[in-house]
C-alpha cells in the first residue's frame, strides 16, 4: 500500500488530470495547466496557500464547477480511465468518487442518520447501503450513539466525522478530502490523520487537500505543491518534508533552525517590490 | 355554540383545500427557490381532468381523482422541464413533434398516424440533441434563475387559463362526485359529505406527503437540497430528480384541491384558480419553507375566512361589504407578519451586515 512513488507511477492511475485550465465566469483564469495523478491505493496530498486553486481543482474533478459558473477550458480529467470533463456530479459519485467539502457542509437541519442516508443516495441496493453504514459506524462509533440527534448540534470534530462518514456511505474508490483539519484542535488533527490512514488501508485512494502541511505530508505517499494556479513542486511525502523551501514556507522551519517569521516576510517583500 | 362549531367545521374543510395548495407551493419553493404562480392553473387542470374522466368517460369518481392527480403531476413535471429548465433537447423534441404533427394533420393525414410519425421524429430529435448536449457538457447541476422562472410561471398561469375553457368551455359543470348535496346531521350540526370527504382526502394526502418527506430516500434528498444545494449535489443527489419530484407533488395536490373545491354544492367553473389567491396568505402565514406551517396556515386562513362569513351579518357588519371574508384573511396575515416577520414556522434568515 505505502509504496514509493516509482512503483505507483507504473500502475494505472485511478484519477488522472492532464494540463487542465479552469476559468470562472468566462474570464477569471484560476488553474493554468495543472497535471496530477492519483494511483490506486495511494494517499496523495495537495498543499498550497489560500487562493492557490486547490478547491477549484477538486471542483474540476467532481463536476461541481458549474455550480460556481466555472468550466474546464483545456485539458482532460479522467477517472477510472474514462474522460469525465463534462460528467454530472451524480454520475461521478455513482462511479466511485466521493468528496468531503471544505467546511464540512453537513446538512445541519437533518439528523445524523439522515445525513448518512443522504450520502448513500446513489447506492441502489439496500444491502450495500447497510454494509457501508456498518463500515462507517465501525470507523466512527460516536455517529451511532448520536444517530437521532440533529447534525447541527454536534461538536466540530463530530461534524467532521459525520462529513467523512457521509462521503464513505457511497463506498467510494477515491475519496477527496478538502481541509479536514480546518478548525480542529491539534489532538483531533492527529486522530483524523489516523482515520484517513485507516480509510486508505481499507482500500480507498485518498486525495487530501491541506494547509496543515506537517500532518498531510506525514501520511502522504506523494504530494504536490500548488501556487497561483500551477503545480510548482511534486515528490514523495518524505522528499517534500526534506525540501528546504517547503520546510521554510509550509513547515515553518528554516535551515538554521527556527527563523523569525518577520524576517521571512521582509525578505519576500523586498524581493518582490524592489525589482 | 352550534353556529360556532358549524363555522369551525366548514372553515376547516375550506382550510384543508388551502393547506394542500400551500404544500404544493412550499415543496417547490424548498426545492427550487421559486414561487410557482402557475399553481392556480394546475388546480384548474386537475379539476377539469377529473371532470373529464368521471363525467365524459364515466369512470368511478375516486379512480378519476387518482388518475387526475397523476396526469396533473405529469403535466406539471413536463412544464417544469420545458419552460423552467430550458434544456435544449426537450425544446427541440417538442418543437419537432408539434410542427410535424401540424404539417401532417392539416395535409390530410389521420390523427393517429400523424401523432405517431411526429412523435417518432420528435424523439429522434430529442436523442440527437441529447448526445450533443452530453458532449458539450451543458445542462447539469444548474439552479433555476429565480426571477425569470417566476415570470415564466405567471405567463404559464395565463396560458392555462385560456387553454382550459377552450377545451371544456365556460359553462358551469357538475363534477360527477358521489357526494352531491348529501349531509349527515350530528346534534345540531350539518356535516356535508363533500366537506367530510375533503377533509378525509386531504388528511390522507398530507400524511402520505409527510411520510415521504420524512422517511424515504427522495424525501431526505429533498430536505438536504433545501438546506444546501451544493453539498446535496456533491452527495450525488440529482437536482433534476428533486425538481421533478417537487413539481410532481405540487401538481398532484393541486389536482386534489381543484377536485374537492369543484365538488359538492360548488360547481366546476373556470374561476376555480382564484382559490390560490387565498392560499398565498396561508403560505406567508405559515412561513415560506415549512410544510407543517403550510398546513397550519391553511387551516387558520380557512377558519378565519369562514367565521367572518358566519358572524359578519350577525354582528351588523354588513356595511363592510360582501366578500369581506377575503379581506380578513389578509388582515390576519398582516398582524402575524408584524409579530413574526418570517411567518409562524419559517426559517429566520440571518444576514451578516
Amino acid at each position: 500500500m505505502n509504496q514509493p512513488a516509482v512503483a505507483t507511477e507504473a500502475a494505472d492511475p485511478i484519477l488522472s488530470i492532464q494540463n487542465i485550465e479552469v476559468v470562472y465566469n468566462d474570464v477569471i483564469l484560476v488553474l493554468r495547466g495543472v497535471s496530477l495523478e492519483v494511483a490506486e491505493g495511494e494517499i496523495v496530498t495537495l498543499l498550497g496557500a489560500n487562493g492557490a486553486g486547490k478547491t477549484t481543482l477538486l471542483r474540476a474533478v467532481t463536476g461541481l464547477l458549474e455550480v460556481h459558473r466555472g468550466s474546464i477550458t483545456k485539458g482532460t480529467v479522467s477517472f477510472l480511465g474514462r474522460r469525465t470533463n463534462f460528467d454530472d456530479p451524480s454520475r461521478l459519485v455513482r462511479s466511485g468518487l466521493a468528496q468531503v467539502m471544505e467546511g464540512r457542509r453537513i446538512f445541519a437541519e437533518l439528523s445524523v442518520e439522515e445525513n448518512l442516508r443522504a450520502g448513500a443516495y446513489t447506492v441502489r441496493s439496500r444491502q450495500a447501503a447497510n454494509e457501508a453504514h456498518e463500515r462507517v459506524i465501525s470507523l466512527f462509533p460516536v455517529l451511532a450513539e448520536r444517530a437521532r440527534s440533529t447534525a447541527g448540534y454536534l461538536s466540530g470534530g463530530e461534524q467532521q466525522m459525520l462529513a467523512i462518514g457521509r462521503a464513505l456511505m457511497a463506498s467510494p474508490r477515491l475519496l477527496l478530502l478538502d481541509e479536514p483539519s480546518l478548525g480542529l484542535a491539534p489532538l483531533l488533527v492527529q486522530q483524523f490523520r489516523d482515520i484517513i490512514r485507516d480509510i486508505n488501508a481499507q482500500g480507498t485512494s485518498v486525495l487530501l487537500v491541506e494547509q496543515n502541511a506537517t500532518m498531510a505530508l506525514s501520511i502522504a505517499d506523494r504530494a504536490y505543491v500548488m501556487e497561483s494556479g500551477r503545480i510548482v513542486r511534486e515528490g514523495t511525502g518524505a522528499e517534500l518534508m526534506a525540501d528546504d523551501d517547503i520546510r521554510e514556507f509550509y513547515l515553518g522551519v528554516g535551515e538554521a533552525g527556527r527563523r523569525s517569521f518577520r524576517d521571512v516576510k521582509t525578505y519576500r517583500r523586498r524581493k518582490r517590490w524592489s525589482t | 355554540m352550534n353556529q360556532l362549531l358549524q363555522g369551525l367545521f366548514d372553515g376547516v374543510a375550506l382550510g384543508a383545500q388551502y393547506s394542500v395548495i400551500v404544500v404544493g407551493f412550499v415543496v417547490i419553493y424548498r426545492a427550487t427557490g421559486i414561487i410557482n404562480f402557475a399553481q392556480g392553473g394546475f388546480v384548474l387542470i386537475g379539476a377539469y381532468v377529473t371532470y373529464n374522466i368521471s363525467q365524459t368517460w364515466g369512470w368511478n369518481f375516486y379512480l378519476a381523482l387518482l388518475m387526475s392527480m397523476l396526469v396533473t403531476a405529469a403535466i406539471s413535471i413536463v412544464m417544469q422541464r420545458i419552460l423552467l429548465q430550458w434544456v435544449l433537447r426537450e425544446v427541440v423534441g417538442m418543437a419537432l413533434w408539434l410542427v410535424l404533427w401540424a404539417l401532417l394533420y392539416f395535409n390530410g393525414w389521420g390523427h393517429a398516424p400523424a401523432v405517431a410519425v411526429s412523435l417518432l421524429v420528435g424523439l429522434v430529435g430529442f436523442g440527437v440533441t441529447r448526445r450533443i448536449e452530453q458532449h458539450r457538457g451543458s445542462g447539469q447541476a444548474r439552479e433555476l434563475p429565480i426571477f425569470g422562472s417566476i415570470m415564466v410561471t405567471i405567463g404559464l398561469l395565463y396560458v392555462i387559463k385560456q387553454v382550459v375553457p377552450s377545451i371544456w368551455g365556460f359553462a358551469e359543470l357538475n363534477m360527477g362526485d358521489p357526494w352531491g348535496l348529501n349531509v349527515t346531521r350530528v346534534g345540531g350540526l350539518v356535516l356535508s359529505h363533500a366537506k367530510l370527504w375533503t377533509i378525509g382526502l386531504t388528511v390522507t394526502a398530507l400524511v402520505a406527503f409527510f411520510a415521504v418527506n420524512r422517511y424515504t430516500k427522495i424525501g431526505v434528498a429533498m430536505r438536504a437540497t433545501h438546506f444546501d444545494h451544493e453539498a446535496a449535489v456533491a452527495q450525488g443527489i440529482s437536482l433534476k430528480v428533486v425538481f421533478a419530484v417537487a413539481f410532481g407533488i405540487a401538481g398532484a395536490v393541486a389536482a386534489l384541491a381543484g377536485t374537492t373545491a369543484g365538488a359538492g354544492i360548488a360547481q366546476l367553473t373556470t374561476n376555480l384558480d382564484l382559490i390560490v389567491f387565498l392560499a398565498f396568505p396561508a403560505m406567508i402565514l405559515g412561513g415560506f419553507d415549512s410544510p407543517g406551517g403550510a398546513v397550519l396556515g391553511g387551516i387558520i386562513i380557512g377558519v378565519v375566512q369562514n367565521l367572518t362569513k358566519v358572524y359578519q351579518p350577525e354582528w351588523d357588519l354588513n356595511w363592510l361589504g360582501v366578500g369581506f371574508d377575503r379581506v380578513t384573511v389578509y388582515i390576519v396575515m398582516l398582524i402575524v407578519l408584524m409579530i413574526r416577520p418570517y411567518g409562524l414556522f419559517g426559517t429566520r434568515e440571518v444576514h451578516r451586515v
